[in-house]
């Protein structure tokens, strides 16, 4: 449907002629290159137009953009003025050399090492284990090597003079007297001047305090734990994962306490059992749960013994007793001795009916029966079913789908039983789960289990018939 | 302890309710701020059978939808409890049922599978009529030992199952006679099959007995 043969029928006047129009089709062209071989062949399957995109490898880099004009390299001379002497060394330099500073000086930063004079000295820094000489020697030493340690005790080279012992001075002492006395004149010099420490200062006086001993120790450390054997370092990490996970352990251990602890105190008692502790408070309590029993037996209150301490509660004046669990024993043992109920008046519970239970009136009918008298309070007896209401013996407590509750068997029993049901006309899921229907469901489904086994022995007994008398056919052709 | 939270022992007392969801073609008098790449509007509800009202027993309903959809995680805390979306996809939507505080029961989730396309035999003429498309499922809320508050609130009124079919309300007590007509005849057969089975078990055992002698 072109735009021509629309505006034709709408009678609608034509455009722009076609002429001045570009032709609204596409024209492949034709490529007249004559191809021999495998691009022939290629080009027969693939059709004769292009392929519609084509990856460019491009094999060359392309021309750097540069955004500066080419400078020339200049062979100068320069001289560092950080040298104390005049030497004249030559460099290449970019463009048109300038006369600046050269730049590397700037990084000759000596260091602080302090001079002091003869009284400072006989002020604070007389030792006995270091002539002044021998300081000045140090100290002069270490202004020429900029305090590097390791060179200065290799060139440590001091001669004493006639008197003195032989000087053997290792790194750490030569270290020692040196901080020794920078701190001491430091101190020396502050208290002279009077003017306190700046922080820096006191940065510094504190970052001298080189404890000889301490280093000595730490040099004998690393060394050590450098020349650990691989199965040393093994060792190591195995214990240090051990420690870490005893750690772990007895941090829950300690939690798990705490919790366990929290537990035991939280029940909280009203009055201490120490009354009942005494004879007569002992007869007091036995008559206490006798009492308790028989309003049990004859209101129906909640089944299990070990809620005797409930019970307990809804007589007045027996207190939650720290002693439920010695509250069960006995209460059982009366339980089993009880005959028969009396009218006696039992303050607690709603009036109950004049009901003579039996003795072996179990539990379930009692608390079933105060469930009915509750139910019937609500709802006429005949309409229970009006509202969905059924009584159970076991009911697990909570909110169910009754579509969630129909029984699954073993998954391959299950595909038997489905395929069965599928023959028979009946839907996997049930249109109308009501609780009728569920019942006949499930009861439908044992049955086909039931049908299932017994096909299963049949198969099997069959099995063995046939086996039998293929044997004795045997037999029989034998002898 | 109030006697409202208090369980009834060995009671159980169960709700009947209807979930599920109804779809329509959209037709071409949309409003123009659905996607145009949406073909139909859809809700999807619960409701209980007869048009009773649950919100009584239940707080609050949440419909979890297609994370494509924004705020897919619809809640509803008053009745009717329906989402209305319009869509192109059919996907699975999980209803979550959460009830008063008075029940103190856990919530129940239940997974439908939204409909929008007829299906059987009449389908094509359905697309085309542009019929509306419902898809629903019966069930029953089951409460074990429920709280007396809970009690008394699902005995206030009565929840009985309309006696005939009709088209608003396809549950009733007679199609739950049909399934249970359709499952006593099934049961039947099964009986009479487990019959043949036991007399042929019986024949070969004997069968057995008697090759064995020989």
């Amino acid at each position: 449907m072109s735009s021509a043969d629309i505006r034709d029928m709408l009678d609608l006047p034509s455009q722009v002629p076609a002429a001045s129009r570009p032709p609204p089709a596409k024209r492949i062209k034709t490529d007249g290159k004559k191809l021999d071989g495998i691009h022939r062949e290629l080009h027969n399957l693939l059709g004769e137009n292009t392929p519609p995109v084509t990856v460019m490898q491009s094999k060359f880099k392309e021309k750097p953009n540069w955004m500066q004009k080419p400078s020339p390299w200049v062979w100068t001379k320069f001289k560092n003025p950080a040298r104390g002497d005049d030497l004249e060394l030559y460099h290449w330099v970019r463009g048109a050399p300038s006369n600046d500073e050269y730049p590397f000086a700037k990084f000759n930063k000596p260091v602080d090492v302090p001079t002091f004079s003869k009284e400072e000295y006989d002020k604070c820094l007389a030792d006995t284990a270091w002539t002044s000489r021998e300081t000045e020697y140090l100290f002069d030493l270490c202004r020429e090597y900029d305090l590097r340690w390791l060179v200065v005790q290799d060139r440590y080279d001091y001669e004493p003079e006639e008197n003195e012992p032989p000087s053997i001075r290792t790194l750490e002492d030569l270290k020692e007297r040196y901080y020794f006395c920078c701190r001491k004149l430091m101190e020396l010099r502050r208290d002279a001047s009077g003017a306190d420490w700046t922080p820096r200062d006191l940065e510094l006086y504190n970052a001298m305090n080189f404890n000889k001993d301490k280093e000595i120790m730490r040099k004998q450390y690393l060394e050590r734990l450098l020349s650990r054997s691989p199965a040393e370092i093994a060792e190591e990490e195995r214990l240090i994962l051990e420690y870490r996970r005893l750690q772990e352990s007895s941090k829950k251990l300690v939690q798990d306490r705490e919790e366990l602890l929290r537990l035991l105190e939280s029940p909280q008692t009203a009055n201490t059992f120490a009354q009942y502790q005494s004879p007569q408070g002992l007869s007091q309590l036995a008559g206490n749960i006798l009492a308790s029993d028989k309003n049990r037996r004859r209101k129906g209150a909640p089944e299990a013994a070990a809620q005797g301490g409930q019970v307990a509660r809804a007589v007045p004046g027996t207190p939650n007793g720290g002693a439920p669990p010695q509250a069960v024993t006995p209460q059982q043992a009366v339980q089993n001795g009880v005959h028969g109920t009396k009218q006696t008046p039992q303050p607690g519970r709603s009036a109950a009916a004049q009901a003579a239970a039996t003795p072996a009136v179990s539990k379930a009918e009692l608390a079933q029966s105060v469930t009915n008298k509750k139910v019937a309070k609500r709802v006429p007896p005949g309409q229970e079913n009006l509202y969905g209401i059924s009584y159970h013996d076991k009911l697990v407590q909570g909110v169910y789908l009754r579509s969630t509750k129909i029984s699954t068997l073993k998954p391959t029993v299950q595909t038997k039983v489905a395929s069965i049901l599928a023959e028979l006309g009946i839907a996997p899921k049930l249109a109308m789960p009501t609780a009728k229907v569920c019942d006949r469901y499930e009861a439908l489904q044992q049955a086909i289990n039931l049908l299932i086994e017994t096909k299963k022995q049949v198969d099997k007994l069959d099995h063995e018939v046939k086996v039998s008398t293929s044997g004795n056919a045997v037999q029989e052709s034998d002898a | 302890m109030s006697s409202g939270s208090k369980r009834l022992k060995n009671l159980q007392i169960c709700r009947p309710f209807v979930y599920g969801n109804m779809a329509v073609p959209l037709k071409e008098d949309r409003s123009p701020d659905i996607p145009t790449d949406h073909t139909h509007s859809w809700t999807v509800f619960l409701r209980g059978v007869n048009g009773d009202d649950l919100s009584s027993f239940v707080k609050r309903v949440v419909f979890k939808l297609h994370e494509t959809y924004p705020n897919s995680t619809r809640s509803i805390e008053e009745p009717p409890f329906e989402v209305t979306e319009t869509g192109w996809g059919e996907f699975e939507i999980s209803i979550r049922v959460y009830f008063v505080p008075e029940a103190s029961e856990k919530n129940v989730v239940m997974y439908h599978h939204l409909k929008l396309h007829p299906y059987g035999p009449e389908a094509e003429q359905q697309k085309l009529e542009g019929a509306t498309v419902t898809s629903m499922q019966y069930d029953e809320f089951v409460f074990n030992e429920p709280t007396e508050s809970l009690f008394e609130i699902l005995t206030k009124k009565t929840a009985v199952l309309p006696q005939q079919k009709s088209t608003l309300v396809p549950f009733s007590v007679q199609s739950e006679n049909e399934e249970l007509d359709r499952l006593s005849d099934a049961h039947v057969k099964v009986q009479e099959n487990i019959q043949r089975l036991t007399e042929r078990m019986h024949a070969l055992e004997r069968e057995k007995g008697a090759v064995r002698t020989l």
